[in-house]
């Protein structure tokens, strides 16, 4: 029986962590024992992960057993949905209310269900968040209540991304590809971060016949998804009923990072951390899907407005066709 | 007579963001068009995305042209979705354009 030993940060720039669950995943062995002694702090871009780990392994026929798991960390991975039934039992009880703070791990596969997800996951959270009064008169200059200006924010990052990950992620023979989504607000730095993760074909087989691709590697298939006007379908001269304008991810990254925040993408063998004015690129152990964790102030989230992101993309002209009533 | 389509009946009702909803949505506004001149689409209340907008308006506009704006109007859009439309729209219109020229050719 083979043990694998989480580090301690599951995290995205933690290429121990990705190391280990690549690991896993090549394991033959029906028995997997994780050694989570060392686990202190997990991120939603790590609980996404290893939820969608224990899902590979129930759906092998695997059986995961874990040894060494604190009682804090053992419940804040149960709480967060992260573990399956079996593993979560021993941590399942009295717990600090964190209701304000976390959105547990959520799976989503049917397209239909991708918006309602999205924007209960975003109401919900921002309902929580402490100073959001849903009785509050709305603000004379633009009408929104404290907490919908960041709602809508929110909603608009998780509805991109999911959509994203149920579309372009399911091609190439993924077709049933899920999507994990998580969330917590971190009060004392002010910062929300926010996960979805999907098991399906990765950025680079997406985008394999873009033009703009010179160098087929997984880390230069996330930079060019991340430049606005790309995607898998956009450029290549299909016309179809969804293809694709392509600014979905980079709207969504840029709303986050105009936020004073974060984007970190893991897809294949490349990761790839966007801050307002650096791009890091780095090479990871394997992963055939795409996870993204993006994460933003609070404060600066609900000063953000699409409109002025879109505006500075290439190509927006005003239409005077348009009629507006 | 024309038609109005008040988006905010269908779900999910407050913000409309993926490319299935936009087909969705889609689907309801060329029957409108099938059986109407001109159509108001009415987005009063609601948020959405490029993706949502892209594939209920800019499909419309790939497949037909600057024509069938013609035959559109949009009420109750709050500065986020105009701003939104305006981007679809002038795209689709070059890609219209772009792929006449292709098929000339």
């Amino acid at each position: 029986m083979a043990t694998h030993a989480l580090p301690d940060q599951l995290t995205p720039d933690s290429v121990p962590f990705l190391a280990c669950l690549d690991a896993i995943y090549q394991d033959p062995d029906v028995h997997i024992t994780l050694d989570c002694s060392q686990v202190r702090f997990v991120t939603p871009f790590g609980l996404c992960l290893m939820a969608t780990l224990f899902d590979w392994l129930e759906q092998e026929g695997k059986q995961a057993t874990h040894i060494g798991l604190a009682a804090n960390v053992g419940s804040y991975l149960a709480r967060m949905n992260c573990l399956p039934e079996a593993l979560a039992e021993p941590f399942v009880g009295p717990r600090n209310n964190r209701a304000d703070a976390l959105v547990e791990v959520q799976v989503i596969s049917d397209r239909g269900e991708a918006d309602m997800a999205a924007q209960k996951l975003a109401q919900a959270f921002v309902g929580r968040l402490p100073g959001t009064d849903p009785l509050a008169v709305p603000d004379e200059m633009t009408g929104l209540k404290p907490g919908e200006a960041e709602e809508e924010a929110l909603a608009y990052i998780f509805t991109e991304l999911i959509d994203n990950s149920l579309t372009h992620g399911r091609q190439h023979g993924f077709g049933n590809a899920k999507v994990w989504v998580a969330a917590q607000y971190y009060p004392g730095k002010g910062h929300i971060r926010l996960a979805v993760v999907d098991n399906g074909c990765g950025l680079l087989r997406s985008l394999k016949n873009h033009p703009r691709l010179a160098d087929k590697t997984d880390i230069e298939a996330i930079k060019l998804a991340l430049e606005p006007r790309v995607s898998g379908n956009r450029d290549v001269g299909l016309i179809d009923d969804s293809h694709n304008q392509g600014v979905g991810l980079s709207v969504s990254s840029e709303l986050a990072i105009r936020a004073g925040g974060r984007v970190d993408i893991l897809s294949g063998q490349g990761a790839v951390k966007k801050l307002r004015n650096a791009l890091h690129t780095w090479p990871v152990p394997a992963w055939h899907g795409t996870a993204i964790e993006m994460t933003v102030f609070r404060k600066q989230l609900g000063g953000v407005r699409v409109s002025s992101l879109i505006r500075e993309l290439p190509g927006y002209e005003q239409v005077g066709m348009l009629r507006f009533t | 007579m024309d038609a109005h389509l008040q988006c905010s009946q269908y779900p999910p009702h407050h913000f409309f963001g993926t490319r299935f909803v936009g087909q969705q949505m889609r689907a309801e506004l060329e029957a409108l068009l099938d059986r109407h001149e001109n159509v108001e689409v009415d987005f009063t209340g609601l948020n959405a995305t490029q993706s949502f907008i892209d594939e209920m308006i800019g499909v419309l506009v790939l497949r037909y042209g600057p024509a069938i704006l013609q035959r559109l109007s949009f009420k109750g859009c709050n500065e986020d979705i105009q701003t939104i439309l305006h981007f679809v729209v002038s795209s689709r219109l070059a890609d219209y354009a772009s792929n006449r020229a292709l098929a000339a050719h």
